[in-house]
């Protein structure tokens, strides 16, 4: 439908190098949107990769996720960079979702969304093992606490934790950018490519 | 200058300093502090690296409120986490009031408080000090793709102006009759009406940024050209070859202590 | 091979950047063969195009010579082509922009449809109306984000420097060099990014809907930047709804109806064109007036129709005089009194007395940043009123609005909705009362078609299925969106999407309306159905109060004025009762509209 020249080096195109720092900023901003005017306990940090994702693929999914940490620790907080693994495997499997067709139904994408939880869960849990001796000084390291003392250890703990929260905030995410894209005008889907 | 992350304008000792340079030195920094025993050598690097170097650069109080503010909570949770709960044969208890901390589970905490001194430290020093326009032209002009720094620098400026987005967007559909300090149902109905509008608008936005990047022919071919230098004196290279060989002699020393036992 | 290619377009590209300045340009084609046919920048012959999926073609048949250095406005109904011909021009039809071109089209030499667009910025810069949509986001300075385009060409950097030097002084914002490019007004931003595609020293600029984010004072600094530029050599298309704005700027002016040629020539002949309000473009007002103070015997029957206010006020004097010497006395001063079109209304406007909907009692509002955006306001907003609230930027209107629903409560002082104190209430529950369309629609629009969007806010207000579905139908009535019910809002050209947002909350059937910005982006035909609205809320005892920079629009479609001005109210009266001294007030902060001017500033 419509084109646009690709630079030679990263293989993007120039609607991706368009929307990608976008998606970044949405990351970042509706993190804050969804918290303190609807005061819900969700995240929604990873929306715009997942979105990324699935319009354009796992190379550009997998670029979003990894940069909006790199933004994030540029920005707030340093401490944020360890976890740009995770965010790149995030985004990389909304790529592979986006490319099996989940987006045709809504289950499809829950699914993507669960499977996405705990595969982040599994990553990120040797990273905050290493790192942060599995802490990150938020209300989840309660559970932390619980399943060490329920003799896991500490990266078994970790990743208990990662299991038990991600899989439904990724759930949510994924069915938001289902109902989001399903929505999206002809015109759009045509340009970014989700049509295919 | 404004919208430009951490970076604070002042003209100290690592603001002179080429990107790359600074760069290498956090990468040193990280590598020395997993590979050499821990407690001591991340709080060593902090007070003996980090700390004199922020205060050359004259952004010590900063750097220190900064980190402060995002480890407290992290070294909080740490201590109590893993001192009261880290799983261990160990049966040494340090008491503390009325609470019962595990020796070992102290020993770890401290381990690790004090790496992470360094780990979110060292990176914070170098954003504080280094203009993200400068860091990612210098990273381009040392390879890095510049489809990726494009990235990063954008975004970095667009978050402002898309959380401005996010504040007119609940006011839109606020006045539109949109509960959002209702219950939790309502409040749940109402993310899509929130959300929607943000992305969409974002989607057509894209679109039209699109066209601005064909406009100035990013992906033009042939060489680039940059309207500023980074200045890269010798002596700033040797170091850079300097830190790089220290690097790789730690990793080779550590690889060697392992298989010796 | 493709290396020897690429040497090749390096060394004609850094060539051409030394060509430093644009006088240049024009004493390059000063010879005599172009004294005798002046060279033609832009040739368009027998261009058709259909965007991929499209049915209908957006461009049909179009022929199309522009001479260099020639301002050419292109005006036309929303949808009409215009800005599918700017980005033919500038190659984004069909590189980017998909879809079946037929018919030559060739820009400064060079044939758009087989060179890149990479290629072709050296030779024309598209800029449209969202600037900043267009700034490149990468640069953290007006002066790199204006060398961006050139360190992507690999301009040597003494060229670069010389094109950017000359890029902000033709532009006039040299002294915003170290500002940041998110730091500066809209007006501000608008003349960086064209700076920054004139920076690549293409002779042609084509502006696509160039005034519809900008306040009249960006508009006219915006004007004779365009002049200046012409003067230098520049060919400069501009697409545009404004047409008094057109009138002002134009040497030439080309009418598109459904993508077809409908008019082409001077603008005092093709802007007075018969056949122009038979296709909805319509007239810009100075000629509107005149057609209707001929009709009124106020106007030489031959003599031609104005499109400037100067040529209006001359026009009338004359035909004044005239009648003074034939009657010997006059009745009017000078007789150039054009009527307010709400001075006819007045039987319906309501009586003093009137319920109030709104009521604002010594309001001050400080901002957690310390601003002190409100200083004490009282203003009462009563059944059937229909308010202009104006003021420059920064006078503290958008505040002020955000007071009406409770999306903002003041520091001191109290806000009445229906006689409840704002404080007391959440704004959803203000949302019965009162409904407000915010300037960006993007911030509303989100559901799958048009008459979902509408149904959103009565259906969040609680009514009645029965009432929902009565109230989206008489929605969709009144702002003619019959076609397009089941669109996705955002597949709508821009000035219909305006229209949508307005219907959903025109849907909630407040008691009063708020319009901020109505009219930015709009065609004459929409802004006739928005006053014709407008008309018909008053009738049923609605209130509507609107903000904006439209002076001409409010004059015609409202009867209250409230000029804001440093966080209080600097005067609150009837624009058909403004005395001179107020007059003086607004034509300070925000200008004049044109009768008004005719009645105290142009005798």
């Amino acid at each position: 439908m419509t084109t646009s020249t690709t630079s030679q080096r990263s293989g993007l195109s120039s609607t991706a190098l368009a929307l990608i720092p976008i998606a970044i900023a949405i990351n970042v901003a509706l993190g804050h949107l969804v918290q303190s005017v609807l005061k819900l306990p969700i995240y929604l940090d990873s929306i715009g990769t997942v979105l990324v994702g699935l319009l354009l693929g796992p190379l550009a999914g997998a670029i979003t996720g990894l940069l909006s940490n790199v933004i994030w620790g540029l920005t707030l907080a340093p401490a944020a960079l360890p976890f740009a693994a995770v965010a790149a495997v995030i985004g990389l499997i909304a790529g592979y979702a986006g490319q099996y067709g989940a987006i045709r139904s809504w289950w499809k994408m829950a699914l993507a969304g669960v499977i996405t939880g705990v595969i982040a869960a599994a990553i990120s849990a040797p990273i905050a093992t290493y790192v942060f001796g599995g802490v990150t000084g938020a209300g989840t390291d309660v559970l932390v606490a619980m399943f060490q003392n329920l003799g896991a250890s500490v990266l078994g703990a970790s990743f208990m934790q990662g299991a038990v929260s991600d899989p439904l905030d990724k759930t949510i995410t994924y069915l938001i950018a289902w109902a989001i894209i399903i929505a999206l005008p002809r015109r759009l889907l045509a340009r970014f490519g989700a049509a295919e | 200058m404004q919208r430009t992350g951490l970076f604070i304008e002042r003209a100290g000792f690592l603001q002179r300093l080429n990107p790359l340079t600074k760069v290498t030195g956090v990468l040193l920094l990280i590598g020395a502090t997993f590979l050499l025993p821990a407690p001591l050598t991340g709080a060593a690097l902090t007070v003996g690296a980090l700390l004199p170097l922020a205060f050359a650069s004259l952004v010590a109080h900063r750097f220190l409120d900064v980190l402060v503010k995002t480890l407290l909570p992290v070294l909080i949770s740490l201590a109590l986490v893993q001192g009261l709960f880290f799983p261990t044969s160990d049966p040494t208890t340090v008491a503390v009031g009325p609470l019962l901390f595990r020796r070992a589970g102290l020993q770890f905490a401290l381990d690790t408080g004090s790496r992470l001194l360094v780990v979110a430290g060292a990176p914070l020093l170098l954003f504080q000090t280094t203009h993200p326009g400068a860091l990612v032209q210098a990273l381009i002009q040392s390879g890095m793709p510049r489809s990726i720094g494009y990235i990063v620098l954008v975004a970095l400026q667009l978050i402002p102006a898309i959380s401005e987005r996010a504040v007119g967007v609940a006011e839109a559909q606020r006045a539109r009759g949109l509960e959002t300090e209702g219950s939790v149902l309502q409040r749940i109905r109402g993310v899509l009406p929130l959300i929607s509008p943000l992305i969409v608008g974002a989607l057509v936005e894209a679109e039209e940024r699109a066209m601005a990047i064909e406009a100035r022919a990013f992906n033009a071919p042939g060489p680039k050209t940059w309207v500023r230098d980074i200045p890269d004196p010798p002596v700033e290279r040797t170091a850079r070859i300097g830190m790089l060989a220290a690097l790789g002699a730690l990793i080779v020393w550590r690889i060697a202590s392992l298989f010796s036992g | 091979m493709a290396y020897c290619v690429a040497l090749f377009w390096m060394t004609v590209l850094s060539r051409r950047a030394l060509d430093v300045d644009l006088t240049h340009l024009r004493t390059n084609h000063a010879d005599m063969n172009d004294v005798l046919q002046p060279h033609t920048r832009i040739a368009l012959h027998n261009v058709t195009f259909t965007y991929a999926g499209a049915t209908e073609p957006a461009l049909r048949d179009v022929t199309l010579a522009v001479p260099a250095g020639q301002i050419c406005a292109i005006i036309g109904r929303a949808g009409a082509g215009k800005s599918t011909l700017c980005a033919l021009c500038a190659g984004f039809v069909p590189h980017f922009f998909r879809g079946r071109l037929t018919g030559s089209a060739i820009v400064d030499d060079m044939p758009v449809a087989t060179h890149p667009i990479a290629e072709l910025v050296r030779h024309v810069a598209l800029v449209g109306s969202n600037a900043f949509s267009q700034i490149s986001g990468a640069r953290f300075t007006v002066y790199d984000e204006v060398a961006f385009g050139l360190e992507n060409l690999g301009v040597p950097r003494p060229a670069m420097i010389e094109r950017v030097e000359w890029a902000l002084r033709a532009l006039g914002i040299d002294h915003l060099r170290d500002r940041s490019p998110y730091a500066l007004s809209g007006g501000q931003q608008q003349r960086m990014v064209i700076a920054a595609a004139l920076a690549m020293n293409p002779p042609v600029l084509a502006l696509d809907e160039p005034t519809s984010q900008l306040d009249p004072p960006a508009m006219i600094e915006l004007a004779d930047v365009l002049r200046s530029l012409s003067r230098q050599g520049m060919t400069i298309l501009v697409a545009e709804h404004r047409l008094e704005w057109v009138a002002d700027v134009a040497e030439r002016v080309v009418a598109l109806d459904h993508g077809a040629v409908l008019a082409d020539g001077a603008p005092a002949s093709v802007l007075t064109d018969p056949r122009l309000c038979e296709h909805g473009i319509g007239w810009p007002r100075p000629a509107q007036m005149a057609a209707q103070a001929r009709a009124e015997g106020r106007w030489a029957p031959e003599r031609p129709l104005p499109i400037t206010v100067a040529d209006l006020a001359a026009g009338l004097r004359a035909a004044a005089a005239d009648q003074e010497s034939m009657n010997g006395q006059s009745n009017t001063p000078h007789g150039l009194t054009v009527r307010p079109v709400a001075e006819m209304d007045e039987a319906l406007s309501m009586t003093p007395v009137a319920e109030p909907v709104v009521t604002l009692d010594e309001v001050h509002f400080t901002y957690p940043t310390g601003v002190e955006a409100l200083r004490g306001v009282s203003l009462t907003v009563r059944r059937g009123e229909r308010i202009a609230l104006v003021g420059r930027n920064g006078a503290g209107k958008s505040t002020l609005v955000r007071h009406l629903n409770g999306l903002l409560r003041p520091s001191r002082g109290r806000v009445l909705v229906d006689g409840v104190d704002t404080r007391t209430t959440t704004v959803a529950r203000c949302a019965r009362s009162v409904g407000v369309v915010f300037q960006d629609v993007r911030n509303q629009l989100f559901a799958r078609t048009v008459r979902d969007e509408i149904r959103f806010g009565p259906r969040n207000l609680g009514f009645a299925p029965e009432r929902v579905d009565a109230l989206t139908e008489a929605a969709i009535d009144a702002l003619d969106l019959h076609d397009v019910v089941s669109e996705h809002p955002y597949d709508l050209p821009p000035a219909r999407r305006r229209l949508v947002a307005i219907a959903a909350v025109l849907a909630m059937d407040t008691a009063l309306l708020v319009l901020d910005e109505p009219t930015a982006g709009l065609d004459n035909a929409s802004i006739a159905l928005l006053k014709r609205l407008i008309e018909q809320l008053t009738e049923r005892q609605r209130s509507v109060l609107v903000v904006s920079h439209d002076l001409d629009f409010c004059y015609e479609a409202l009867d209250r004025v409230v000029l804001m001005r440093d966080g209080r109210i600097a005067f609150d009266g009837r624009f058909a009762e403004v005395d001179q001294v107020q007059t003086a007030a607004l034509d300070g902060d925000v200008g004049l509209p044109i009768a008004l001017r005719l009645r105290y500033v142009c005798p």
